[in-house]
């Protein structure tokens, strides 16, 4: 395999990751991981 | 018996008034809870009738709206608000999901929220504001369910003014966002309030901007910054979130800097050296350096941090060695691939950091959960006297609401923030500032939670909840502390600083002897630097403690911080106190002889007796009714310590304590004599009334109980006589200590009680007298624990925390019991539930294993630091495996430690 290819799979391949990275960091920084019980109740009874 | 009266004379309104004597028990003293509960039973029988809001019994069917009862009108009033908002869908979600209004008397008194319109509190209460919106986050303790949150967010509906509101249900929180120009901030509380869910409003935290734009709210200020230091225990809980969430963000990009750093050293591992594209190579190479940078910068940065500030003091600390590996690393792995040679470590050197973080994060959370159980879970086992109906009831801190009518006496503590209800006060913020000078309230004044009454007794009612860690905090102030580092302490801070240099000479020491060999010898290193793991000795102690702690608290010992479990394991000697220790002043005989007294009288007497906190006075006092004193003017009060106090009740002077405070001794020997020996001219009187009066002989006078004296106005007029009732278990108790302690009492009574104690403690009370003193001052206390010390010996001193301050502050561990009375000193270093004296043996021997523990996990740690480190300077560990290792090593001796020592506690039934 030439090495070019290996270099722009692999470059396409870890933009990809850093992407999943980026949202990651935003679930993160928007505070997502800090509530976990509250919008699981919340959704129960939105019709209401 | 029971019935009988202590006073002669009396009027029928006085029996009415409940005067007990005999076993002195007034059924008023009752745990609340037992109360409630015969209360409620009583009730099942009849009618089993729940209130539609809150779902408890009602105690009739008189409140009704919609064929749906309500146990009061403020539950009641709160549905029709919700129905009259299409809201009812609130009962749908859970059963009688309200919030019970029954004992909110405050619904009614708005104007204590008048302060919300200060301009510059709101600014500081207040996260956002800007013209028409407003962002304000409240605590809001009584949310428990589905309906509550969704009640809460439908807040908009009740209200115009209010645009949004979100609930976090874990932390039992609500961020509302309003319009400042159609509600205003009071309005958004009461309307919660009215609702049932009052805010739990930090007026402390609040304050501790210094802003003075008004003279009222300068002198709020002027308290609030002096209790800064103390109320910064509220701040961290914030930034402990912070830390929680910067520590997951460095994980995660740990953690997705190691899979992508090793998929690009998989090209190494697979081809033999050489087959390898040079351009590859060098390309991986490039690629795994961007992706270690984030980690060296970000996730790694506290190793950094921390160990430059270590430098810059001159120390060296345990971050010191982690640095120096991973930037050994990092360097040798850019050196290398900018050589070409190898494509460097570098996937080493990010799972060595997300491993690292890992066992960071292992540590955190169980910190945390150690830091909850003893904020939330055990609680000072300190009661407080409230006022409810009229009468006088003793309740534990731990359930003390808010909106409580308090009644504190001398020298107790204020245990939350509140509101002055008496007309004139002073309280000591001590504890609070160090400042001594007591400062005058007024009624209507906020008085903060850690003050302490100085003078006559006070009304007041409860702000704010109890804030566990707050007290806590105030605790472990400075002044208080006895600067006192023990052996263990010492030697695991001192054995941190020379492990690190150890470990760095080691490595240094590697490199060297694998010199000539580059990638052994950075190997060798590096794996030297981070399997070296002095953390899990530094660990040890810290955890076994946390845990020690948390044991003693739920089992109702509550031990101010961990170095007083360690000082317990030294301790050779044991003195205990008497009144109020040994015996139980709730429950004693009281008597009076001497002179009859008129109905004001009496009540005067009483009026003075409920301001001391003195167990004695105590014991007299709950033989009376609490009714009988309210709203009699007591002034100019004056305690002596362990001698007596005098007041002013209705403009009469009272004084009452020992007869030697109380009146001149020889007047006073003169009293004895004719009530004992002429007793015939006091005779007719006494026996015609049926007086409770015991005739003894002159020499036994003093032999019947404890005395207390009283004199009005100038005029001697007897004494009461208080027959202890000792707690259970002591005998066990001493019989079991005295094996391995020295024991000593002493007691500020009379001796009238040596044969009964000398027979409790297992000693002949002839041959002994060392060990049992009367008589004894508070100074003599402090003056016979130093003496003990001078000795050698190491003193526990188990007393009542304010008569007895001083010796508790002057032993090594001073044990406050705590019973009926808020009267806690900081000055003592643990609170013991009085039911739990008798477990005091199993308390001290459950800190000797606690020390055991520590000192085994030392070992395990010292065990695997040999092993590990042997191994890394022969080279044999990849510094991958020693990343392994290390958290592994952590995470064994904290589930060792945590293991042992709740096995510990299992086995002594704690």
């Amino acid at each position: 395999m030439p090495a070019e290819m290996v270099m722009i799979l692999v470059g396409f391949s870890t933009a990809f990751a850093l992407t999943f990275l980026a949202a990651f960091i935003w679930a993160v920084k928007t505070g997502q991981f800090k509530d976990r019980t509250t919008p699981a109740m919340r959704m129960l009874n939105d019709d209401k | 018996m029971a019935t009988s009266n202590i006073f002669p004379n009396t009027s029928e309104t006085l029996q009415q008034r409940e005067w007990i004597s005999g076993n002195g028990v007034l059924t008023a003293h009752l745990p609340t809870e037992q109360q409630r509960q015969s209360h409620a039973q009583h009730h099942v029988e009849q009618h089993t009738t729940h209130c539609h809001h809150c779902g408890e019994l009602c105690a009739d069917t008189s409140i009704q709206a919609d064929d749906k009862a309500f146990c009061c009108e403020g539950c009641k009033f709160v549905y029709e608000l919700l129905r009259d908002n299409n809201l009812c869908a609130y009962y749908d979600i859970e059963n009688h999901a309200g919030v019970s209004l029954k004992n909110v008397p405050t619904i009614q008194r708005r104007s204590r929220f008048d302060y919300l319109e200060d301009e510059t509190l709101q600014r500081q209460i207040l996260e956002f504001r800007s013209g028409k919106v407003a962002k304000v986050t409240f605590y809001l303790p009584q949310i428990h369910c589905a309906s509550c949150l969704w009640l809460l967010e439908k807040l908009y509906k009740l209200n115009d003014g209010v645009t949004a509101s979100r609930v976090d249900f874990m932390r039992k929180e609500v961020n509302i966002t309003y319009n400042p120009q159609q509600i205003s901030l009071r309005g958004v509380v009461e309307l919660l309030t009215t609702i049932g869910y009052e805010p739990e409003l930090h007026l402390n935290a609040l304050l501790d901007t210094p802003q003075s734009d008004t003279p009222q709210v300068d002198t709020l200020n002027t308290d609030a910054n002096q209790r800064t230091k103390t109320s910064d225990k509220e701040k961290p809980k914030r930034s402990k979130q912070s830390v929680l969430t910067s520590l997951y963000l460095k994980i995660g990009i740990a953690g997705f800097a190691f899979g992508n750093t090793m998929i690009f050293s998989f090209p190494e591992y697979f081809s033999d050296a050489g087959t390898l594209d040079e351009r590859l190579r060098g390309f991986f190479g490039v690629l795994s350096i961007l992706m270690a940078l984030p980690v060296l910068l970000y996730s790694a940065s506290d190793y950094f941090k921390s160990s430059w500030q270590s430098l810059k003091r001159g120390h060296i600390n345990l971050d010191v060695p982690i640095a120096l590996g991973i930037s050994a690393l990092f360097i040798r792995s850019v050196v290398e691939i900018a050589h070409g040679a190898t494509s460097g470590y570098l996937d080493s050197f990010t799972g060595l950091v997300l491993l690292l973080l890992c066992g960071k994060l292992f540590q955190q959370k169980t910190f945390d959960v150690i830091a909850f159980d003893r904020d939330y879970k055990s609680y000072f086992p300190i009661a407080v006297s409230v006022l409810r109906g009229g009468e006088e009831t003793t309740i534990p801190l731990a359930t003390l609401d808010v909106g409580e009518r308090l009644f504190i006496r001398n020298a107790e503590l204020v245990p939350a923030d509140s509101v002055m209800e008496s007309k004139k006060g002073h309280v000591d913020y001590s504890f609070v500032t160090g400042e001594a000078s007591p400062v005058e309230v007024l009624q209507g004044d906020v008085v903060y939670a850690g003050g302490r009454i100085v003078g006559g007794a006070v009304e007041m009612t409860t702000q704010n909840s109890v804030s566990q860690s707050y007290l806590t905090s105030l605790w472990n102030n400075d002044a208080f502390q006895k600067h006192r580092k023990t052996a263990l302490e010492e030697v695991s801070d001192r054995f941190g600083a020379w492990f690190t240099v150890f470990v760095l000479l080691l490595a240094s020491a590697a490199f060297i002897a694998w010199m000539p060999d580059m990638v052994k010898a950075v190997n060798a290193a590096t794996a030297v630097l981070v399997i070296a793991c002095p953390c899990a000795m530094t660990l040890a102690a810290p955890f076994a403690l946390g845990w020690a702690l948390k044991i003693f608290g739920n089992a109702g010992l509550y031990v101010k911080n961990t170095s007083v479990v360690l000082e317990l394991t030294r301790i050779n000697t044991i003195v205990f106190d008497k009144t109020g220790t040994l015996t139980d002043s709730a429950d004693s005989t009281v008597e009076f002889a001497g002179k009859d007294l008129r109905v004001c009288e009496q009540e005067y007497l009483a009026a003075a007796l409920s301001q001391s906190s003195h167990p004695l006075t105590r014991s007299i006092a709950e033989t009376m009714s609490y009714a009988l004193v309210r709203g009699m003017e007591v002034r100019n009060f004056d305690e002596t310590p362990a001698r007596g106090f005098m007041c002013r009740v209705e403009g009469h002077l009272i004084r009452v304590g020992s007869a030697e405070y109380v009146a001149a001794p020889l007047f006073c020997e003169e009293f004895k004599r004719t009530i004992s020996g002429k007793r015939s001219v006091l005779m007719p009187d006494l026996r015609s009334l049926d007086y409770p009066i015991r005739h003894y002989p002159a020499t036994d006078i003093r032999k019947f109980g404890a005395e207390v004296h009283v004199a009005i106005d100038n005029d001697y007029k007897g004494f009461f006589t208080v027959k202890p009732t000792y707690r259970s278990g002591l005998r066990e108790l001493f019989a079991t200590l005295r094996r391995k302690y020295a024991l000593f009492l002493l007691s500020g009574d009379n001796d009238a009680e040596r044969e009964r104690l000398s027979d409790l403690f297992g000693i002949n009370a002839n041959d002994d007298n060392r060990a049992m003193a009367f008589y004894q001052t508070p100074h003599d206390k402090l003056e016979r624990v130093r003496e003990l010390q001078d000795v050698g010996a190491h003193v526990a001193m188990i007393g009542d925390g304010l008569n007895d301050a001083g010796a508790l502050k002057q032993s090594n561990v001073g044990i406050a019991l705590a019973s009926e009375s808020g009267a806690f000193s900081p000055a003592c270093d643990a609170v013991l539930s009085a039911d739990k004296l008798a477990r005091l043996s199993d308390f001290i021997s459950f800190a000797g294993y606690t020390r055991r523990v520590i000192i085994a996990a030392f070992w395990i740690s010292v065990v695997y630091n040999i092993v590990g480190l042997t191994f890394a300077v022969m080279g044999w560990l990849s510094p991958l495996v020693s990343a392994i290792l290390m958290p592994v090593s952590n995470a064994t001796v904290i589930g060792f430690t945590t293991l042992a020592t709740i096995i510990g506690a299992k086995i002594r039934k704690l």
